[in-house]
This record gives structure tokens, sequence and C-alpha cells, in this order.
């Protein structure tokens, strides 16, 4: 049975990081290993072992280049987006996770709780609200059909 | 405190809005038909859109285009990019916001309205966007235009620097309009206060109060919204709410503003303290702050025991939403809370809640969102059945939660778990689809299904080609068949990249890169599109076992020829609205299309095609010399090559067919001129004829005789599934002919070769459908004589030259009578056994037979042949009288001459002249046998018969 493989090898994966880590991120880790590397390859015993951790310095700079780059990182994301989707996903509700999306949802909540006990309390942004009549433009032309138009 | 009232019923506002837009519309159609000045016009019409597109009933989509069309009509109206900003905001496209924002800041630069909600739509998108969207709400806050002035600028060269205007939006670098009064700071009675301006008209460097009065609220939410809380910026969003507007104090909003404040972190001691101050105060009857305090309470409850009692408490008193109880519980006993339980003891806790809010839709989702936190982090820590425990708890809660089956399915991956796999995946998948097709939109979850299908190809691909670079390559041979040798991973990627393909298209919403068709395109290619999508359709998405795929794909179909009808419109497709947005994504989904088909599947199936071709000519060359040489060495050498030979072809057929069935499914028609415009075939290339070559090539290489019935049935069945594939190609059916004769079905192999025959007659190519016919007709004959039962051949061979014995003849003629009537076609074996039964003495019988044959010849071949043996027979028949008439003839003279001599008395003269008389009559005799056999150009006879004549007249000269 073909079973996908959750563990495969990855830039990510390399780095250490999840495929949803911030650019910052990425530098870090990447700066990071190569400060290892680096004291590695100075402590190195033989120069074979030396060689191989320049080798491994060229594999993460390169590794660096692509995902620390906006456009090389969505190319290779886009090559590779079975990384980003075999993820655990969160199935809570918003309300309960996002601090953003809890705020917004609490805030439409708040705003229906007061309203029944008549209170208004005004949108956050023109986001929350659904009425814009208070946009409209005079214009005599239209005014006039309009005026027509009504029974 | 402002009174909400309702002067009229939800219904009466509907029928209100009904009325309104009903009105709209036909001023809008009086107007174009009006014969106004063409500005007037333009900007009454622009108003009429855009009114439209404001009311409230009004569908996303709609509202889009009617600003479109505004936008058209009167392209400097700031309100018109503001709201088109807004729509795009709504529907989450918030870069395309970003866009229509700042343009309708370009055209009303004092805006702060505008502002607030370009902030606002930057926070939604990346770091950098986001950075400079804080830095607006800040200033902003502050009041500072020259720094407000520097935002706009780095948010100019931010946009520029990412995306030049390649998207068809409204980019408008340097585009400058006359300059409006910004809408939002009209006086309005909808939204008083906070759209009005106040403080002093601002001056260069001297920092003036936020026209937008509402900004300190949604600079706090942001902040808030973060991962850090800098309490120096809470204050100062705080002082600026205190601050009261025309005299109102915003008690309201900043009692919510507190209490935002409290759930992202503060303490609620803190808290308390904050709503003892002078903004509060005051208001305690609030219901607002009523609710605060209630929370901040609640909050402190020493227990959670003691904290459901007074949620229960604060309930029924009403001056606590259910929403709020529900999330306070989960920032502080829920995972990662302030007070975290273990998952035993937080889930026991929630049974301890009243009745009636263990009910409650929200109370549902405050259990599965703990439910799902628990698991996560026993997923973090491997703990894997835990995991898998909790998240099926979760499931029975809502089984249609698509991140629920989701991570079951990545467990049962984790733990490679056999059994529970493929249902979760499956599951998974399903719940992707239901969703579209319970919403009747295809466009609901489609990016989650896209995503979902490539990655399983990807990762079937990647098991055994590595990580492709963009650019790189083609992986190696090696590589390709270790692929091809895992079945499964070949049917994922085959199955999987097709619905991710389906899926990409049907998210175009212009009809010719939703049919992948270009613009200029013809009707014919536009159908051809048509048809290749809704067979993809029937033959991959509607196989798929989910609940809802039969909505779904019904649905996929009506979009497919909504487009068809759509693309054939020529004014359509002029005016499609989509076509340069999606174009460069269309072109790579196409370009994606033929490297699958070219570089991928093409490739795979040569390479099949070529091993197998190896193998079999390998093993066929090994048995040629074996026979030839007879050396035991060379025909075990012969039998394994033959033994891998079927190997080989057993692991490649099947895996052929698989390949050429998605191959052949790909829109050849459209996609070659695609190809060769790219350079990557000849402009003449028969493409698709290439494809067909290799695939014939591979599943008709194997000539060797089946070992046994169950081999044979099993080629036999890949035979089928290539007929299937390739219906129109003969050479599949001889193949099979070869087959069953290979596998002594030779009556199957006739009845084939007969079936096929006539199908033969609407090949376009000639020459190679009288090769094809030639080859049937021989494997009609060869059939007959292959069926003779193996005593009848030993028969016929063993008689060498000589004469076979009667009864052999008659024992042939029965079994050949017998084969004639399964092989009626088969004219040589008539031929053949005509001679026997001529050879027998049935010549009459034999001509009969060979008359029946002219009737139920096959082709002229045939005809000639069977024609050439008549008359053979007939000359042979005749021959045979004349034959029989001259041995009569010589037989009986040569008797009665000898008889007579026998006779002669010596002295008799009466015996003399009786012999002489017999003598005559016999000269006479010989003479007409030697006529016979001159006139039948018997030239054996006639020499006997003119020696016997010479005999005789010396007899009779002696006599004398």
């Amino acid at each position: 049975m073909f079973i996908i493989d959750l563990g495969a090898p990855s830039y990510y994966s390399t780095l250490g990081l999840s495929p949803i880590a911030s650019f910052d991120e990425i530098r870090t880790a990447r700066d990071q290993m190569i400060k290892e590397l680096r004291d590695k390859q100075s402590k190195a015993a033989t120069p074979e072992e030396k060689q191989k951790f320049i080798d491994r310095q060229t594999e993460i700079n390169a590794i660096g280049e692509t995902l620390a780059r906006p456009e090389k990182r969505k190319e290779y994301d886009r090559a590779n987006a079975h990384l980003g989707f075999f993820m655990v996903q969160v199935a809570a509700a918003p309300l309960f996770m996002e601090k953003a999306d809890r705020m917004h949802v609490l805030h439409r909540m708040i705003k229906d709780f007061l309203a029944a006990r008549g209170v208004e309390l005004r949108p956050l942004s023109d986001m929350d609200r659904d009425d814009f009549s208070a946009d409209e433009t005079p214009i005599e032309l239209l005014d006039n059909l309009l005026r027509e138009e009504k029974p | 405190m402002k009174q909400a009232s309702s002067i009229l019923t939800s219904d009466e506002l509907k029928g209100d809005r009904e009325r309104k837009r009903a009105q709209l519309l036909s001023a809008i159609g009086r107007l174009e038909e009006s014969h106004e000045p063409i500005a007037r016009k333009r900007v009454a019409l622009a108003e009429a859109y855009f009114r439209l597109a404001i009311l409230r009933d009004t569908d996303p989509e709609e509202s889009l285009a009617c600003l479109q069309k505004a936008i058209g009509l009167d392209p400097f109206h700031p309100k018109l990019f503001f709201h088109l900003g807004r729509s795009f905001h709504r529907r989450g496209d918030y870069g395309g916001a970003v866009v229509q924002y700042r343009q309708a800041l370009r055209f009303a630069p004092a805006s702060h309205r505008a502002c607030v909600h370009l902030a606002l739509a930057l926070l939604e998108l990346g770091k950098s966007e986001k950075e400079i969207g804080r830095a607006i709400l800040d200033a902003l806050s502050r009041g500072e235009e020259q720094k407000l002035a520097e935002h706009l600028a780095r948010l100019d060269a931010f946009l520029e620097a990412q995306s030049p205007a390649a998207d068809g939006k409204a980019t408008a670098p340097g585009a400058r309009g006359k300059s409006r009064r910004p809408d939002d700071e009209k006086p309005s009675s909808a939204s008083p206060g906070d759209s009005r301006p106040s403080g002093n008209a601002t001056e260069k460097g001297v920092a003036s109060a936020c026209r937008w009065q509402g900004v300190w609220r949604v600079a706090l939410v942001d902040h808030l919204s973060g991962p850090k809380l800098i309490a120096k910026q809470i204050d100062k969003q705080l002082e600026a709410g205190a601050k009261p507007v025309d005299g109102d104090l915003r008690v309201a909003e900043y009692a919510t503003a507190l209490l935002f404040l409290m759930l992202s972190g503060e303490s609620p001691k803190a808290i308390d303290k904050m709503a003892e101050g002078p903004i509060l105060k005051d208001h305690s009857q609030h219901p607002a702050v009523r609710l605060l305090r209630a929370a901040v309470g609640l909050a402190q409850a020493e227990s959670p025991d003691l904290f459901i009692e007074l949620a229960e408490k604060e309930a029924a008193d009403g001056r606590l939403p259910i929403e709020m109880i529900c999330v306070l519980h989960y920032t502080i006993y829920g995972p990662g809370g302030e007070n975290p339980l273990s998952d035993a003891e937080s889930l026991k806790l929630l049974n301890h809640y009243w009745p009636e809010m263990q009910e409650l839709h929200c109370f549902r989702e405050l259990r599965l969102a703990i439910l799902d936190g628990y698991a996560r982090l026993a997923w973090r820590d491997e703990r894997f059945e835990h995991a898998t425990l909790l998240w099926r708890e979760a499931l029975s809660l809502d089984p249609f939660r698509i991140a629920v089956a989701h991570n079951l399915a990545l467990v049962a991956a984790r733990t490679r778990s056999c059994d529970d796999y493929q249902p979760a995946w499956n599951r998974a998948a399903e719940l992707r689809y239901l969703y579209a097709a319970a919403a009747g939109d295809l466009q609901v979850m489609l990016e989650e299904r896209r995503v979902m299908h490539l990655s399983f190809a990807q990762q079937s691909r990647q098991r055994y080609c590595g990580q492709m670079k963009p650019g790189e390559g083609q992986p190696s041979e090696e590589a390709l068949q270790a692929w091809m040798s895992d079945r499964e991973a070949i049917e994922v990627w085959l199955r999987e990249w097709d619905l991710y393909y389906l899926n990409s298209r049907v998210r175009f919403r212009s009809p010719v890169h939703l049919l992948g068709v270009p613009r200029d395109a013809s009707e014919q290619a536009i159908n051809d599109a048509r048809d290749a999508l809704l067979h993809q359709i029937e033959t991959t998405l509607d196989q798929q076992p989910w609940a809802g795929i039969k909505t779904f794909c019904r649905l996929s179909e009506e979009l497919v020829v909504q487009a068809s009808e759509r693309a054939r419109d020529t004014v359509e497709r002029i005016r499609d609205l989509y076509y340069e947005q999606e174009k460069s994504e269309a072109d790579a989904l196409t370009h994606e299309l033929i490297d699958r088909g070219l570089a991928w599947l093409h490739r795979m199936l040569v390479l099949l095609a070529k091993k197998v071709t190896e193998t079999a000519g390998e093993a066929e060359a090994a048995s040629e010399k074996a026979k030839q040489t007879k050396d035991p060495g060379e025909s075990e050498q012969a039998a394994r090559l033959m033994a891998r030979a079927r190997k080989v072809a057993a692991q490649s057929i099947p895996v052929g067919c698989l390949l050429a069935r998605h191959l052949f499914v790909m829109p050849w028609k459209l996609l070659q001129p695609i190809c060769a415009d790219r350079g990557l075939i000849e402009r003449d290339a028969d493409l698709v004829g290439v494809f067909e070559s290799y695939f014939i090539a591979l599943v008709s290489a194997d000539r060797s005789e089946p070992e046994n019935e169950r081999e044979l049935s099993k080629r036999l069945g890949w035979l089928d599934e290539c007929q299937a594939i390739l219906p129109h190609r003969f050479e599949l059916r001889l193949a099979r002919c070869q087959l069953l004769m290979a596998g002594k079905r030779y009556d199957d192999a006739y009845a084939v070769a007969l079936a096929t025959l006539p199908l033969i007659a609407d090949m376009e190519d000639r020459e190679e459908a009288d090769q094809i016919e030639n080859n049937l007709v021989v494997m009609i004959e060869n059939a007959a004589f292959a069926a003779m039962p193996e005593s009848t051949r030993q028969m016929i061979e063993g008689a060498g030259g000589r004469a076979r014995p009667p009864e052999s003849v008659r024992e042939i003629i029965k079994e050949g009578r017998s084969l004639l009537e399964r092989f009626p076609h088969a004219s040589s074996f008539r031929a053949f056994l005509v001679f026997r039964m001529i050879e027998a003495g049935q010549s009459k019988e034999a001509i009969d037979l060979l008359k029946d044959g002219l009737e139920l010849a096959l082709n002229e071949e045939q005809r000639a042949s069977l024609e050439k043996a008549l008359k053979e027979a007939q000359e042979h028949t005749r021959m045979t009288g004349t034959l029989e008439e001259i041995k009569r003839l010589l037989e009986g003279a040569s008797q009665r001459v000898n008889q007579a001599f026998g006779e002669i008395q010596p002295g008799s003269s009466a015996s003399l002249q009786h012999a002489l008389e017999v003598l005559r009559g016999a000269i006479a005799d010989a003479r007409r046998a030697k006529d016979l056999a001159a006139k039948a150009g018997i030239k054996d006879a006639e020499q006997q018969a003119a020696e016997f004549i010479r005999q005789l007249e010396a007899a009779q000269t002696k006599l004398r």
C-alpha cells in the first residue's frame, strides 16, 4: 500500500523548521547552522572531515538561498506542496484559536448582545457594516428618475 | 444611551430594498437609452451602479461587477475605488483590496477612512505589509500626516517591487484625478461621529486628530491580536478612546475594549481597576459595563467549579453571553490556558455545566476545541494513539469537520496503519468535495482540494524521483523504472494529478482559461476542449466513491458547458474581465499538462515498450538459436530468457495500460499546436500516432506461446484493456488473434479475425488496411490447419511421397470435413481437402466443395486461389477419366490378344484367323488409346500405347 511519508526530508526539515516558518526564522536557523558547522570545521581533525563540513555549509547556504527569498521560496513551496499540506490542522473554531479572529467574532457577538439590550456598539470598521446609504452622492438626473419610479 | 429601534420589520426592510433595487435597475435602463449629454449620463449611471452595488442584498459578484462598471463610467471617483477595495477585502482578496484603497487615496488623499481600511487590509498580508499597516494606524492615531504620507510612499515602493501592473486591477501608478472631498467626511446620519472631522485642519508638521474616530479601536484590536502586548501602546489607545466625541462618552466601545484587553491576557484585577476609572464608573448599569464586570468576575473565579457556578448565574441574569463564557473557559482551563488541566480533567469539567448549556452550539465548539487542543499536544509528543482517541471523539461531535478528518488521516499515515489509512484519507477527501457539492459552489474548498491532490501526486513522484527543483531536468531511467514497478505509487500519482488538474481548471473565471483554449480558438477547438474536460470528469471524478461526488460532477459539467457557451460568444470573449488576470496561471497549467504528457507519461511508456521489446527480442533470438543448434545449454538459456521476458511483460503491460489511459484522455488536439509553438515537436508531427505506436509495440512485443491457460487469460485481459483504450487500432485485434493462435484457441482466433475483417473497411490508410487484412486472412487460413489433430497430421506427413493407404485418406477426409465446418472461410484448407477427396475418387463432391468455397471467399486472393483449384480439380477429374479409358482399352486389348494367342492351335487356320482378328481389334483399341493420350497430352500413356501398337503390329506380321 502506498502511504505518504511524513518524515521525508525537505529543505525545511534540514533547517529544523516547519514549512510555515517565517523568513526571519529561516534566516536565523540558517545562520545558526552555518555557525555551528564552521565551529566544527575549525575543530576537524582531518582534511576529509573538514571538507565534509564545508560541503554541508554549501548545502545549507543553497537551502537558505532558496527559502529566504520570497520568489524562490514560492517556487519551492509550489513544487513541494505536500510539505505544507501534510501538517496537522487546527480543528477548533477560530473563536478559540486565533486572537484576531476571536476579537472580530466576539465583537460581532457583543454587538448583537448589546443591541438586544438597546445599546448600539459602533462597528470596528466598514467590514462590519452593511448600510452605506450615507455614501450615496445626490445626482439630480438620477434622483429625479428614481422619484419618478417610486409608486 | 442611544436606543436602537426598528421602525420597520425585517420583511418590510427587505421589501424596501427590493423596491430600491428594481428602481435602480429601471433607472439604469432609462439612463442608458436617454439622450442626455454624455458627461451627465455617465456620472448618473456611475452613481446608479454604485448604489446598486452597495445594496445589502446585492450578490458579492454582482456588486463587484457593478462597481467595476461604475469605475468604467466615472474613473476618478474615490468612493468607487474605496468600495471596490471593500468588496475585495470582504472576499479575502487583501492584495486586491490594498490596491483599490490605495487608488482611492490617490483621488482623496485626506481620507482617513480609506487609510484605516488600507491598514486593515495590509494587516492580513505578509510581515512587511503588516508593518506598514501598523505604521499607518500609528500615524493616524497620532495624527501625524507627514508620517502617514511617508508610509504610503513606502507602501507604493513595496507594491512596485512586488508586482508590476500585470494583474489587470487598478494600480494607476501616478494617476491623478480631480481630488474630491472624501465622502467619509461628509456629515451623515448613518454613522455619526466616527466620520466627522474633528480637531484642527492639517498643517505641515502639525499633528491633527484622526478624522476616523474609530481608529483607536482598530489599532488596539490589531495590537491585542499580536504576540506581545506593549503597555505603552495600549495605554495610548485607551487614552484616545477615553476622549469624548461631541460630548458623547463611548461607554460601550470603551468597555468592550477593556474586555478585549482582558481576553488578550491582561489580568482581571487590572481590568477591574480600569473599570473603576472615570470613564465607566458612573455607568455601572450600562449593559456593556455590566458585561465587563461579569466577565471580570468570572475570570477571577477561584476554582473551576466556582467558575461554572458563577457562569450559570451570569448567563441566567442575562449579563454575560454564552460565547464569552466559552471563550473565558478555554483561555483559563483549556490546553495552554492560564490554569491548564489535564485532558481528562478538562473534559470532565465540561460535564459539570448545566444541561441546557451543554446543548448549545457554542459549547459543542468549546468541547471540540479542547479535544483538538489536547490532541495536537499529543501529536506533538508523538502519543499517536492518544491523539487518535481525542480526534475521534472530536469527530463524533462534528463528523463533517475537515480538519479533524485530515488529522486522523495524518495519524494513520504516521503510524502506517494500513487498516485506517485508506478510509481516513478517503473521508478527508470526501468532505472537501461534499462541502462544495452541498454549497452548490465548486469554489468552496477548491484551493484545499487542489493542494491535497497535488500533494499526493508530488509525494508519489518524489518517493522515487527525489525532490525536483524548478527547471530541473528529468529523472534517470533507473528512477523511473523503480517508480513504475510500484504499481500503487503510480496509480496514486496518475489519479491525484488528474484530480488536481480538474480542480485547477474549474478555478478559472475566464471561460477560455477554464477550457484551456486560446482566446481566438475556433468553435471546433472549444468543443474539443469541452468534450475533453467532460470526458475527464466522467473518467476521473465520477469514479470516486465519495458522497456528493455525483452532485459535484454535475456542477462541474454545467460549469464546463457554460464556459464553452461563453467562450463561443465573441463579445463575451472580448469583454472577458479575467482573461489577463488569469493568463499567466492558465499558461503555467497548460505547460504543466504538456510536461506531464510528453516528459513523463510518454517517456515512461517508451521506456516500458523498449524494455519489453528488448527482452522479448532477446528471448526470441535465443529460442531460434537453440532450435538450430539443439544445444541443451542454449535451450536452457532460451528458457531463462523467455521466463524473464514473460515476467517483464507481466509487470510492464498493466502499468503501460494505466499510463496510456491517462495519456490518451489528454486534449492533444489542442495541445499539439502549443507544443509546436514551443518548439517541443515539429509542426507536422503526429504526436498521438507516436504515442499509439509505442503503446501498441509494448502490448504486442511478446509473441511467445502462453505457458498455460491462466497466462493466456491474463494476456487476453491486457489486450482487452488496450483495445478499450485504442478501439480504432486493429493491430490490437491482430495481436489478439496471434495470441489465441499461440494459445491453441483456434476457433476463437478464427472468430476474432473474421469479426475484425469488416471493420478494416473504415480505415483511412488503405495500405495499412490491406496489410492487416492479409494478416487476418492468413490467420483464418492457419487456424484450420493448426486445429488439425496430430494423428491426422501424422497420416498426412507419414505417407511421404508415397500414396496413402485408402483408409488413411478416408480418415483424413472425414477429419477435414469436420474442420471445414468449423473454419468454412479457410480456403487453403478447403483446397487441401478437395485434393484429398479427388485422391479418394470423390471428384464430384470435391468440385461441389470448391464451388461452395467460392461463395465464402473473403477476398480476391482467396477467390482467385479457389477458382484455380476448381479448374485444376476439374482438369484432374477429366484427366483421371481419360487415363481410366486408356487403361481399359489397353488392358482389354492386351487380355484379348493374350487369350487369342493362347488359343492358337498349330495347323488350325481358324484359330489363326481368330487371333489375327483379335489383333486387328486390339490395334484399333490401342490406336484409340494412343489418340486419347495424345489429345489429353499424356505423353507416357501415348508412348505406352504406341509401344503396344508396335508390339501388336509385329505380332500381326508374324502371324501372317
